[in-house]
């Protein structure tokens, strides 16, 4: 299993209020990397994704993966919001609206699964 | 009981986005068949409620599988638009004895619970919004790759279900078809670009898969056709701690022959599984101790190799219930200080009698809590006095002990120190804003004593600016009310006017006097209207325009409608005539203030001098207290306790 291709290019964590890349983070903050990729329990991958992935961070690397073309229209199966463009995605995520907080809390979903992937 | 081995597949068509949906759900019906079930396809409009509900009254499937557009609260099929539940948290005792699957978003937040709560077998759907990527919204997601993996996950929950597996299985082969989906888009596909956005969105639909109710439930029989009878049913009430008896007998569907020596299960919410097996007769039996509260439950044979499964009817059983019922309900009015009274009496729900020595609590008041113990009969009376002027709405609240469960009585609105309203008086509530300046709508509202109307409060809202660009000119700077009645349309009474600086933002309540005391009538229905200055906003081939008028605004007949006929202003129409209506779907916070009346009676005596006779008058004191009487010049007391 691996990152998916050009996962490695976005913003992986904040660390003192700058975004870095997974390869950034590991030059310039490798104890952050290891403490991170440490074979620690689930819960506390859970827990250090929370900490470290802010709304900023996760909608920037939404956003960067768009601009990639890597992000499509999504459907749901949703009274209000049945169909909603990258750009619209991002709209709302900027907005931090209910439908924003839905795609950020999916965006960090798949942020701890990327740790995991890291790790194993 | 439902019948096995049947299903009902609502497979909206053309509603929002849900093409794709039809093809995906085609699959667990062609699946269904090579499994030999009898499958019912409610396809494109049949798969609206009422279709839907004949199919599931004519055919009793054990399951029911379902694609829509979905709530926290209802399922809907959506034809053209139009959102109209098949399923909602208040609909839904026709899912009774079933198995649910709705493919669908949010449902399992309060719907599911709601379907497993009116007997249910079990349900399974999702509490996030369920969300799919696709190359082409138009075909079946099974013959695209990326629409594929999102359908061909989901869909692993029915047919699992069609294949005989059990509920909890379902489940977990569902699962465990994400983890494939997500497991190949981390391996084989993980150069392609959807590799990521599948990833997070698989992730994000295999959290969202919500399972309730007897995860060893399957709709599949195999072998010979059982049959679960209940001979001694539960009591439809009971109290905590009591003991129950449910019996009743397995046999062979066909020939009613005792099947002996089998487990049989009974399935009670939020409690262990309990087990009995079946003597020479078939006959099995169990004596239940009840718990505080409402439970479900019913009988399951699992089945063997021989026997399919078989499920009883599921009984709601009320332990420990209590109902309040209010005998004096608290006035409308008090002075401050004032003491006045509310009673009532606290109720066993299994018995109908009263319940002695409970602590009933007035509620509301905002000034701690005044208690009451019930009598011997449940009866119970409160005290209610504030030194303070506001309206609050109070209630009794019993709130349970170890054997009875709470209840409370409904709230009523006491104005202290203030004139008595009736109406709205929720601040904000019903307020318009956007390119609505100054517009509330109003509600029909009932008067429960004698009055005279004194004012006319309303929120309301004026806002400072329109759309950039947009220009308007405000043709009148006034806003006044009035009152029309229901029964027969006509006027009873106009208030003074209010006069505002448009533009000038404004949000509060606004106090209108009426330019007469207009009589009011005890249990009249009033319609509240408003005349305030509108904007209408336009738009037309993509052109859009305004124009101003002044309309009269309230509202007639059921409540969140609102009428709209166009009058001017100084215009008071005799009777309110014809109303358009249209639904907006919010009340509005308007109340009227009235001074309470008390019924006037007159007689006429002619005495002369040296004469005397008794005149008598029947008055019907509403409350507690010392009441005074007064003939001419003659005073005197009385007091009712």
């Amino acid at each position: 299993m691996k990152l998916p291709k050009g996962e490695e290019t976005l913003p992986f964590a904040e660390v003192n209020g700058k975004f870095l890349t997974l390869n950034e983070l590991q030059t310039q903050y490798p104890e952050v990397l290891k403490a991170l990729l440490q074979p620690v329990s689930a819960l506390g991958a859970v827990s250090y994704a929370s900490q470290t992935s802010s709304e900023l961070l996760l909608t920037e690397r939404f956003k960067q993966r768009m601009l990639q073309g890597r992000e499509r229209t999504i459907h749901r199966v949703d009274l209000v919001f049945p169909i909603l463009t990258p750009e619209e995605q991002l709209k709302h995520m900027q907005a931090k609206d209910e439908i924003g907080m839905e795609l950020l809390a999916a965006e960090r979903k798949f942020l701890q699964e990327e740790i995991r992937l890291i790790r194993n | 009981m439902a019948t096995f081995n049947t299903m009902v597949n609502i497979k909206p068509w053309n509603a929002l986005y849900l093409k794709q949906m039809f093809y995906g759900l085609a699959h667990v019906s062609d699946e269904a068949i090579i499994q030999g079930l009898t499958v019912i396809d409610q396809e494109a409009e049949e798969s609206l409620k009422d279709p839907v509900y004949d199919a599931i009254n004519f055919y009793d499937p054990i399951f029911i599988c379902g694609g829509g557009h979905g709530s926290e609260d209802a399922f809907t099929t959506d034809i053209a638009d139009v959102k109209y539940a098949v399923f909602d948290v208040f609909n839904c005792s026709i899912l009774k004895d079933r198995v649910v699957y709705l493919h669908s978003c949010l449902t399992a937040v309060n719907l599911g619970p709601a379907i497993i709560l009116n007997g249910a077998l079990a349900y399974a759907g999702y509490n996030i919004s369920w969300t799919w990527l696709t190359e082409n919204a138009d075909v079946d997601p099974y013959d695209l790759w990326v629409a594929g993996t999102f359908f061909k996950s989901a869909n692993e929950f029915p047919i699992a279900l069609v294949q005989g597996d059990m509920v909890g299985v379902a489940k977990d082969r569902c699962i465990d078809e994400y983890n494939y989906w997500i497991n190949i888009w981390e391996t084989e596909r993980s150069s392609d670009k959807d590799a990521a956005s599948s990833i997070k969105w698989l992730l994000w639909d295999r959290d969202g898969l919500t399972v309730l109710g007897n995860m060893s439930t399957a709709i599949v029989a195999t072998g010979i056709l059982t049959t679960l009878t209940t001979d001694i049913e539960p009591p439809v009430v009971a109290h905590t701690g009591d003991i129950i008896t449910i019996q009743g007998k397995l046999l062979e569907s066909e020939t009613s022959m005792a099947l002996p020596g089998k487990t049989v299960k009974i399935i009670q919410t939020g409690k262990p599984e309990t087990v009995a097996v079946t003597d020479i007769t078939g006959t099995w039996s169990l004596d239940l101790t009840m718990d505080k509260g409402v439970t479900f439950l019913y009988s399951l044979f699992l089945g063997d190799e021989d026997y399919s499964p078989a499920y009883g009817q599921t009984y709601k059983i009320d332990v420990g219930l209590t109902t309040i019922d209010v005998t004096k309900e608290p006035p409308t009015h008090a002075e401050l200080d004032e003491v006045v009274y509310f009673s009532g009496t606290l109720i066993d729900k299994a018995t109908g009698l009263g319940l002695p020595g409970k602590s009933v609590t007035l509620e509301g008041l905002g000034i701690g809590h005044t208690l009451a113990l019930s009598d011997g009969s449940g009866n119970w009376t409160l005290a209610v006095s504030s030194g303070i002027a506001d309206r609050p709405r109070i209630y009794a609240s019993f709130v349970g002990d170890e054997s009875f469960v709470e209840s409370v009585t409904e709230s009523y609105q006491i104005s202290i120190g203030m004139l008595p309203i009736f109406g709205n008086d929720i601040k904000g509530i019903g307020q318009i804003s956007g390119g609505w300046p100054g517009i509330i709508i109003g509600s029909t509202h009932k008067i429960l004593e004698d009055g005279a109307a004194e004012n006319m409060v309303a929120w309301l809202k004026i806002i400072s600016a329109l759309h950039e660009g947009w220009t308007w000119e405000v043709p009148v700077n006034k806003v006044k009310c009035a009152l029309y009645r229901q029964d027969d349309l006509s006027l009873a009474g106009v208030t003074h006017e209010w006069e505002f600086v448009p533009f000038t933002e404004f949000t509060g309540e606004v106090k209108f006097p009426y330019v007469d005391k207009s009589l009011l009538e005890i249990d009249t229905e009033y319609i509240f209207v408003i005349w305030l200055p509108v904007m209408i906003t336009f738009n037309v081939d993509g052109v859009i325009g305004y124009t101003s008028a002044v309309e009269l605004f309230g509202l007639h007949g059921e409540s969140n409608l609102i009428s709209q006929t166009k009058v001017s202003y100084d215009d008071f129409p005799p009777a309110f005539l014809d109303p358009i209506k249209s639904p907006l779907g919010v009340t509005a916070s308007m109340f009227c203030e009235y001074s309470p009346m008390v019924a006037h009676v007159e007689q006429l005596v002619e005495l002369n001098p040296g004469e005397s006779q008794p005149v008598v008058f029947e008055v019907i004191p509403k409350e507690v207290g010392v009441y005074h009487v007064s003939v001419n010049e003659l005073e005197g007391t009385f007091t009712v306790k």
